[in-house]
């Protein structure tokens, strides 16, 4: 997908990389989707499982 | 250590089906639920500067802030699903929120279809540097000794659910500011109304730079590189609290779709 595609290569540009990411202290992802997908599933769990150890009820 | 619910993890979702070859013929518009200002903004705002001349299309940020971020999310959700509309979620409304309210004006597992996973932020406890504390005891020491006047901003959940378990851990009465995005807990911070909070470096960089703000320990496993003088909470709290949150870029789904 060209959307895809181009911010695919913004967030991989030196500049860019600089500016955003190296100067602001943030950590870029460089992961593909499958591994991001598994990574969401696993922070499910972690979440569902602090909410719950933290005794508090859902709003 | 490397997780959306301690460090930040943004990512940028699209409400859409695949869009036509001539792609994009107008408007983009970019959702985030945050306000202005903040980390998150700022990173959305350049990705869309880049983008609109790349596409040769003009992209717009619309900032959609409140209800836990479940109103930016829920907008994103309801956007026709042609292309033009894309959206910058971080894990509260994706991961979270689920678990947190009886329930969603949107499906985080259906009504996103990924485009990238952007960044992670390292989250941080910091406080005014009046405080005059430099590590989390002295904090803890200071709202021993001062009960109930000390407070600290955060706008999420899991960044909240870390302060109580610290101060359920230690006994420090340290009093909860929910606000809506991290340019209005920095300038809580600084302004000293509400002079403690947890956040990601990436909304204070300039303010933890000029001694303004005081960074007590950060989340990561490892010191972040700009700021290697802030401990890891690892180091000086072997461990016992965790804590991350992460954002993507994403879209709504052409068809049904699912996230995992």
């Amino acid at each position: 997908m060209k959307l895809a595609s181009e911010v695919t290569r913004i967030v991989n540009d030196r500049d860019f990389r600089q500016r955003m990411f190296i100067d602001r202290a943030v950590e870029p992802a460089g992961t593909g989707l499958e591994e991001f997908a598994r990574f969401i599933r696993d922070e499910r769990k972690l979440a569902e499982r602090i909410v719950k150890d933290s005794g508090m009820q859902p709003e | 250590m490397r997780s959306i619910i301690g460090a930040g993890a943004i990512w940028l979702a699209l409400c859409a089906a695949a869009p036509a070859q001539d792609y994009p013929t107008r408007t983009i518009r970019v959702i985030i639920p945050l306000g202005a200002g903040g980390g998150g903004d700022v990173f959305t705002r350049a990705l869309a500067d880049e983008l609109q001349k790349a596409l040769r299309q003009p992209v717009v940020v619309e900032n959609r802030t409140g209800g836990a971020l479940n109103i930016g999310a829920r907008a994103c959700a309801e956007a026709a699903p042609d292309g033009y509309t894309i959206c910058v979620l971080s894990s509260e409304p994706v991961v979270y929120n689920q678990f947190v309210f009886k329930s969603l004006p949107f499906d985080p597992e259906k009504d996103f279809e990924p485009i990238s996973n952007l960044f992670f932020n390292t989250l941080a406890l910091v406080a005014n540097s009046s405080l005059k504390v430099k590590t989390i005891a002295d904090l803890v020491a200071l709202a021993k000794a001062r009960p109930g006047t000390l407070s600290y901003g955060t706008f999420s959940f899991p960044l909240a659910h870390f302060m109580e378990k610290l101060k359920t851990e230690t006994g420090a009465d340290i009093v909860r500011v929910p606000f809506r995005s991290g340019s209005e807990v920095v300038n809580a911070v600084l302004s000293g109304s509400t002079p403690v909070a947890v956040l990601a470096l990436s909304n204070m960089v300039p303010q933890l730079q000029s001694g303004h703000i005081t960074g007590l320990v950060v989340t990561g496993k490892t010191r972040s590189p700009l700021f290697p003088t802030i401990p890891t909470l690892a180091e000086v709290r072997s461990g016992r609290i965790t804590l991350q949150l992460g954002s993507d870029c994403s879209r709504p789904p052409a068809r049904p779709g699912r996230l995992s």
